[in-house]
């Protein structure tokens, strides 16, 4: 899978290409956990093209959430298709990773 | 429509069941648009044989998994059954508390079995002759079963 990384002004953008189940969430979690440490206010992840995401992907998303409620800075999501955003809201990941239909909605939050 | 093999539980053979359940769909001409609780549910159930299974059997656990495909009435029934050789574990019986509003009050585990329960129809567990042995099952929605599928 790979993953884009980039700066939007005082916001880092990520966004995970393809699938994120098992064998990807390690190395997705060190991104996601890199952008954190590096976001002035916040992280967002952008979902547009991530197709598959499992349990062992949302522990990626969980651990770094985590992380940013330590440090102070916003971590949610954005533009998740339908599959992936049925699992945010089954496993109620949705009301611990904001979710926003835009990369803008979710900077402007 | 039912197909089976054996493959050890290793978390390295994740890619090759998914590839597995890939062909498979694609043979019964069965819905992409629905195949995705099916691939979820399928690397939830083997990464918990390939990483608590292996743990309490001090070893590789042996996996027989199965693919099927029912009609029933007019729609038809897709079911995923893994048995495996670790000691007993009915994952049914986990306590899952996602309850948690912040992220320091999510609890990491659980999410798998709670995802399963929910978006599966039927989940049926028994340890039988010394394996664990858990089916889940979840009907198609008819409007996207191709007619091969279902006869006339």
């Amino acid at each position: 899978m790979e993953i884009i990384t980039r700066t939007e002004g005082r916001f880092i953008i990520v966004e995970p290409c393809g699938r994120l189940g098992f064998d990807e969430a390690s190395a997705t979690q060190l991104d996601f956990e890199q952008a954190v440490e590096r976001a002035e206010a916040g992280v967002v992840v952008d979902c547009a093209s991530l197709s598959y995401v499992s349990p062992a992907g949302l522990r990626a998303f969980l651990v770094a959430a985590k992380a940013a409620e330590t440090k102070g800075v916003s971590f949610s999501a954005c533009s998740l298709g339908s599959d992936v955003a049925s699992v945010f809201t089954i496993s109620g990941f949705d009301r611990i990773v904001p979710i926003f239909d835009s990369i803008s909605e979710a900077t402007a939050a | 429509m039912t197909e089976s093999f054996e493959l050890l539980a290793e978390t390295n053979r994740l890619g090759f069941l998914q590839e597995k359940l890939q062909s498979w769909w694609c043979e019964q001409e069965l819905p992409e648009a629905q195949k995705f609780p099916f691939e979820l549910v399928l690397e939830e159930l083997f990464v918990n044989v390939a990483t608590h299974g292996n743990q309490q059997l001090g070893g590789i656990c042996t996996l027989t998994i199965s693919f099927g495909c029912e009609r029933i009435d007019s729609n038809c029934r897709v079911s995923l059954a893994l048995e495996d050789n670790a000691p007993p574990f009915n994952p049914l019986d986990a306590e899952i508390d996602l309850s948690g509003d912040r992220p320091a009050e999510k609890p990491i585990g659980g999410l798998g079995i709670h995802l399963t329960k929910t978006l599966m129809d039927n989940i049926d567990y028994a340890f039988l002759n010394g394996c664990n042995q858990i089916t889940v099952s979840k009907v198609l929605w008819r409007e996207e079963i191709p007619q091969a599928v279902l006869g006339d």
